[in-house]
């Protein structure tokens, strides 16, 4: 039988798995170029003149019509094959079929997306926002759950569209955000996608389903390679949008492991001040006055093995609300949770919303801040100044910062994040 | 002539709109409850016990069929007026009509959320991510503007889902990512909204 028509898209990605799992159920033969090249052939010309927006998959029938969009080519694949019931057999079970495929496509398959990029620093990393996503990927895989607590299938009594396509988007995220602790919660999700994905039609066009035992977690870069996301944006960000179109459904092999390098701050000689002792009298002291914390620091810093530094924002005009400035310190202490062991941080947003600065301080282990803040991606947001302790204006600022009391240029202190 | 079915929505939500149009031009009668109060009413159990997952969109059909995600039920109720032609006359056309809803669904209108969420706060804000979100939602819509540049509507010579999908969204994304500067860019889609 001629094919109906070609796919192009790569062995790897999701949702050219799911339009050939519904050719093979449909009994519709298609053409797939093995020789295609992402990255490549989808930006010469006589691609781009078939297919606009550059994009896999994408689909050219063997009667010239043109189609992209993943799922919309899976739908349109499994209307070539009517009797294979794949969209069900009215016009309600067609719109089911819909309703449980867009649900997972924009409430669980791009949560998967969004904190893959997150632990790949496509995004910049920070952890509120991947509890976040994970917390609304999960209310819908519950919804998921339960409905399938009393049926094998998601709409009527044989497989349609809908289970190929979830069944694609669970095999992603079990290896990624639903664990094996989740999983416990998920019995029927899992057992759906087990009954999909052995289907002999279908066992090899899915593949085996690798099963994290953890959920994936945040990578900083390494220091060598540190790319550099407030300083050049464009660059950094023309390339990954690239592998992100074949990673929103692929199996991701284009960011590398990053093995755990060793820390050159552990390799400092010995130092007197302890950090963590620090921490504890600043938690327990009152911070200004007679056997407070900052004259706790004065007795036992230690200037060989530490520094102190004034850490202000860059782009302060575009900051607007004080509590989102806020929230802005606290992500920006979460992504330097790598270098715990060697920083402690007093920063605050000065001002009011609309009129604002961030500003504050930091005592670092070593001479230099680079090495203890690259760790988070935006670092270079931030303007880092060292402080001499022994200069009335330096002092003075070290110890407002830590007093949640500095002023700058008449904008009081309003509110303010410690790392500790 | 009764109503075809109930929708549950709220005024300003662009999905509910473009549903609503649908119905509209398919010359669909459909019930739209004023007192539905959001955040309240779809917490009921009364709700909860049709649409499970208690989001809105969501339609109950006066034959007692339910449904949600806006972009199933507004092809739901595209197909419930077929002479209308708004899912096109053949199954390319649909699929075309499919295919743009798609792209401006997941490139655009979910960069426009992403953008919004990060100034809101509600997504950490970060500069990089809000830049990064920018470039992708630009790319998407140059696609859109090059296509509707030798184009009055999406998907052959008349009004289909698609149009009215997308100028719900592309109507949202203009009171926020797209400013005036960036609108300059794009006068074939900035015409088409206005066309709609």
């Amino acid at each position: 039988m001629a094919p109906a028509g070609t796919l192009w898209t790569v062995p790897v990605q999701h949702s050219g798995k799911v339009i050939k799992a519904t050719a093979a159920l449909g009994g519709v033969t298609i053409e797939i170029p093995t020789s295609y090249e992402h990255f490549v052939d989808n930006k010469k010309p006589e691609f781009l003149a078939k297919f606009p927006h550059g994009k896999i998959p994408a689909w050219e029938g063997a009667d010239g019509f043109k189609l992209f969009e993943g799922i919309v080519i899976a739908r349109y694949v499994a209307t070539l094959a009517p009797n294979a019931g794949l969209l069900g057999h009215t016009s309600e079970e067609a719109a089911l079929v819909d309703q449980w495929i867009h649900l997972v496509e924009s409430e669980v398959d791009n949560y998967t997306t969004l904190i893959r990029g997150l632990c790949s620093s496509v995004i910049p990393y920070n952890k509120p926002s991947h509890n976040l996503f994970l917390e609304r990927q999960l209310r819908a895989v519950n919804t998921l759950e339960q409905h399938l607590s009393t049926r094998t299938f998601f709409v009527g009594e044989r497989i349609t569209l809908a289970d190929l396509y979830i069944a694609t988007m669970i095999q992603r995220a079990v290896t990624t955000t639903l664990d094996a602790a989740a999983r416990t919660k998920l019995p029927n999700l899992i057992r759906h996608l087990e009954t999909i994905v052995n289907q002999p039609t279908l066992k090899e066009i899915y593949g085996p389903i690798e099963y994290a035992e953890k959920a994936i977690q945040f990578t900083p870069p390494k220091k060598e390679k540190e790319a550099k996301p407030a300083a050049a944006p464009a660059p950094k960000a023309e390339k990954k949008p690239k592998a992100k179109e074949v990673d929103d459904d692929d199996d991701e092999p284009s960011v590398p492991e990053e093995p755990k390098a060793k820390n050159p701050l552990d390799d400092l000689p010995k130092s007197t001040f302890n950090l963590e002792d620090w921490k504890r009298a600043y938690s327990n002291k009152e911070t200004r006055g007679a056997g407070g914390a900052i004259e706790w620091f004065y007795q036992n810093y230690d200037p060989a093995g530490f520094s102190v530094w004034r850490v202000d924002f860059k782009y302060n005009e575009e900051l607007t609300q004080t509590f989102m400035s806020s929230n802005q310190i606290g992500g920006f202490f979460n992504r330097l949770e790598a270098s715990r062991k060697y920083l402690f941080g007093s920063v605050g947003v000065l001002g009011e919303s609309g009129n604002s600065v961030i500003a504050g301080t930091l005592i670092l282990r070593g001479t230099e801040a680079e090495p203890v803040v690259n760790v988070a991606p935006d670092w270079e947001s931030y303007t880092y100044t060292k402080l001499d302790l022994a200069n009335e204006k330096d002092k003075a600022f070290f110890e407002a910062a830590l007093a949640w009391d500095l002023e700058i240029d008449g904008k009081k202190w309003a509110d303010g994040k410690n790392f500790k | 002539m009764s109503p075809a079915g109930t929708l549950w929505t709220v005024p300003v939500q662009p999905q509910g709109k473009a549903i609503r149009a649908t119905a509209a031009l398919g010359g669909v009668t459909i019930e739209l409850p004023a007192a539905y109060e959001h955040f309240v009413d779809n917490k009921k159990p009364e709700f909860l016990a049709k649409f499970p997952h208690g989001k809105i969109p969501a339609w109950e059909g006066a034959d007692g069929f339910k449904l949600f995600e806006s972009t199933a039920i507004a092809r739901y109720v595209a197909s419930l007026a077929p002479n209308a032609g708004l899912l096109g006359h053949t199954s390319e056309d649909a699929a075309l009509v499919g295919q743009w809803i798609h792209l401006v669904e997941s490139e655009v209108d979910a960069y426009t959320n992403m953008v919004r969420g990060l100034c809101s706060g509600t997504i950490p804000y970060n500069k990089p991510a809000h830049t990064l979100f920018l470039e992708r939602q630009l790319r998407a819509l140059n696609t859109v503007e090059q296509h509707l540049s030798t184009r009055t509507f999406f998907v052959g010579e008349r009004i289909t889902l698609a149009d009215l999908y997308i100028a719900a969204l592309i109507q949202k994304a203009a009171a926020s990512t797209l400013d005036a500067a960036a609108r300059t860019k794009l006068p074939n889609l900035v015409r088409h909204l206005e066309t709609i």
